[in-house]
């Protein structure tokens, strides 16, 4: 029985025994496995040298056993680091991927924020335009009325209107001065801003008056300084824009150039009178100011016989606005949903 | 052996700065054989000494530890019984611990960053989010603007 059992444990023994070694040999098939996918080798030279020096030292140990154990748990533990080296590069080189990513994402969210904040400036910018317009457009139309039949407007609206063609026609002054326009030019401009002006706290109705016929001197006195700096630019081209659009003007820009197109207009139905009529005065005054190229005068007709009539009463009307010579043409057509007092301007240039 | 031990556990504390052979008898005992650490040892010491902090939170870094510590005391064991072979290889497994204790900290460092950038990217991801959506009202804003 005693001898059973020591049979037993010898076997028992025998077996862990032989069991150590080959579960160790699985555990570094598996690490050596690991480590080849990783390309440990390549990847962490100085390291696997020492393992592979550890396992030489190993191998050669054959007949020592401590050694070849102290050897196999070096060769491990190198195995081991160059493992985690590898581990540690592959995620480093991953954090360089995500850092790069956070880059790209801030300098997105960067030049979206600042690509909003233009759309948001530009956008009050227009608005505070809009609203600048709309108030000259109306001041002119206040101007434009012969005072007996203005509508009665209260005194402090009538100032605010006035105001606002005073500030329009200094400015003009101020930059035709800046082109190098004569004082002897702008004189009679700046005399009916000044007659505007004083008369503003007791006659607003007098100052808007003054204050519209300053307005187109002053275009008109700007006129010669900006034929003066050669060809059409952009900025000109927007000064139109802006000017025309304070009359009420719809715009268009074709093949031929910058139209507009403007509803009634009086002068423009066949009456004719001796003045021209105080908004034909102001469209003939914007395109004094901008002299480049040729301007067309198209008036809407029913048939080639008012047609005529029409045309020539536009005529007297222009040519007493100060609107005469090569420059301007006057014809009559038939333009689309246009009423007889509807006009069309063609500004070749711009 | 074990009073050995007893007589040189002073030493294992001593400041690895110290240079060899100075133990004085008062550090070591005057029952004990002075052991003497090499130039190695001192400074797989230091560099253990560096790791101490990361022993405490990272169980994979502290085994490394251990083992490189069993290693010294083996190696300096070895030493004292004058069987120079048997040390240097201790050393050499003593460095070679270590080394894996390092390159196991600096793979925990790096998941801990990895972990700090990943969090960084949801926070870019959102930034870049609000300022698109941002973007695209002010982008309608100015298309319905007169």
């Amino acid at each position: 029985m005693i001898a059973r059992g020591l049979w037993l444990l010898l076997v028992l023994c025998l077996a862990c025994g032989a069991r150590v070694p080959r579960t160790r040999s699985a555990l570094d098939a598996a690490r050596l496995k690991k480590a080849a996918l990783l390309h440990a080798k390549e990847r962490a030279p100085e390291l696997w040298r020492e393992l592979e020096q550890a396992r030489a030292a190993a191998a050669g140990a054959k007949d020592d056993a401590e050694l070849r154990a102290d050897q196999d748990a070096i060769a491990r533990l190198w195995l081991e680091a160059a493992i985690a080296e590898c581990e540690r590069a592959d995620l480093a080189a991953q954090r360089l991927v995500i850092e790069r990513e956070i880059e790209g994402l801030y300098a997105a969210a960067l030049r979206d924020q600042k690509r909003s904040t233009q759309l948001t400036d530009e956008a009050a910018r227009k608005a505070a335009a809009a609203i600048a317009r709309n108030e000259a457009m109306l001041a002119l139309e206040r101007a434009a009325t012969i005072p007996s039949r203005r509508p009665k407007l209260d005194k402090q609206a009538e100032s605010s209107a006035a105001r606002a063609l005073i500030g329009r026609a200094q400015l003009v002054i101020e930059s035709a001065r800046a082109l190098g326009a004569q004082a002897s030019a702008l004189t009679e401009a700046s005399a009916l801003v000044d007659r505007a002006s004083a008369a503003l706290p007791a006659h607003s109705d007098q100052a808007l008056d003054a204050a519209d016929r300053a307005l187109s001197q002053a275009l008109i006195a700007l006129g010669p300084m900006r034929a003066s700096h050669g060809a059409v630019s952009q900025g000109d081209k927007q000064a139109l824009v802006d000017d025309l659009q304070v009359l009420g003007a719809r715009l268009t820009r074709g093949d031929q150039g910058l139209v507009a197109q403007i509803d009634d207009v009086q002068g423009v139905g066949g009456s004719s009178s001796a003045t021209a009529p105080r908004r034909l005065a102001r469209l003939c005054a914007v395109a004094l100011a901008h002299p480049h190229g040729p301007v067309r005068f198209v008036v809407a007709a029913e048939n080639p016989q008012t047609g005529a009539r029409q045309a020539a009463a536009l005529t007297q009307a222009l040519s007493s606005a100060g609107c005469t010579g090569e420059r301007f043409g006057v014809e009559s057509r038939a333009l689309g949903q246009a009423s007889g007092r509807t006009l069309e301007l063609l500004f070749l240039a711009y | 052996m074990i009073v050995w031990l007893l007589g040189t556990a002073p030493l294992l504390r001593a400041d690895a700065s110290e240079p060899e052979g100075d133990a004085t008898a008062s550090d070591v005992g005057s029952a004990a054989k002075p052991a003497v650490d090499s130039v190695a040892m001192l400074a797989i010491r230091a560099r253990l000494e560096r790791l101490r902090d990361a022993v405490k939170r990272e169980p994979s870094v502290r085994t490394a530890v251990e083992q490189a510590d069993l290693a010294l005391l083996r190696a300096r064991t070895a030493r004292a019984e004058a069987n120079e072979a048997r040390a240097l290889r201790a050393e050499l497994l003593a460095e070679a611990a270590t080394t894996l204790a390092e390159r196991r900290l600096a793979r925990v460092r790096e998941v801990e960053a990895t972990t700090l950038s990943l969090a960084r990217r949801d926070e870019a991801k959102a930034m870049a989010k609000a300022a698109r959506d941002s973007l695209s009202v002010a982008q309608k804003r100015a298309a319905e603007a007169p």
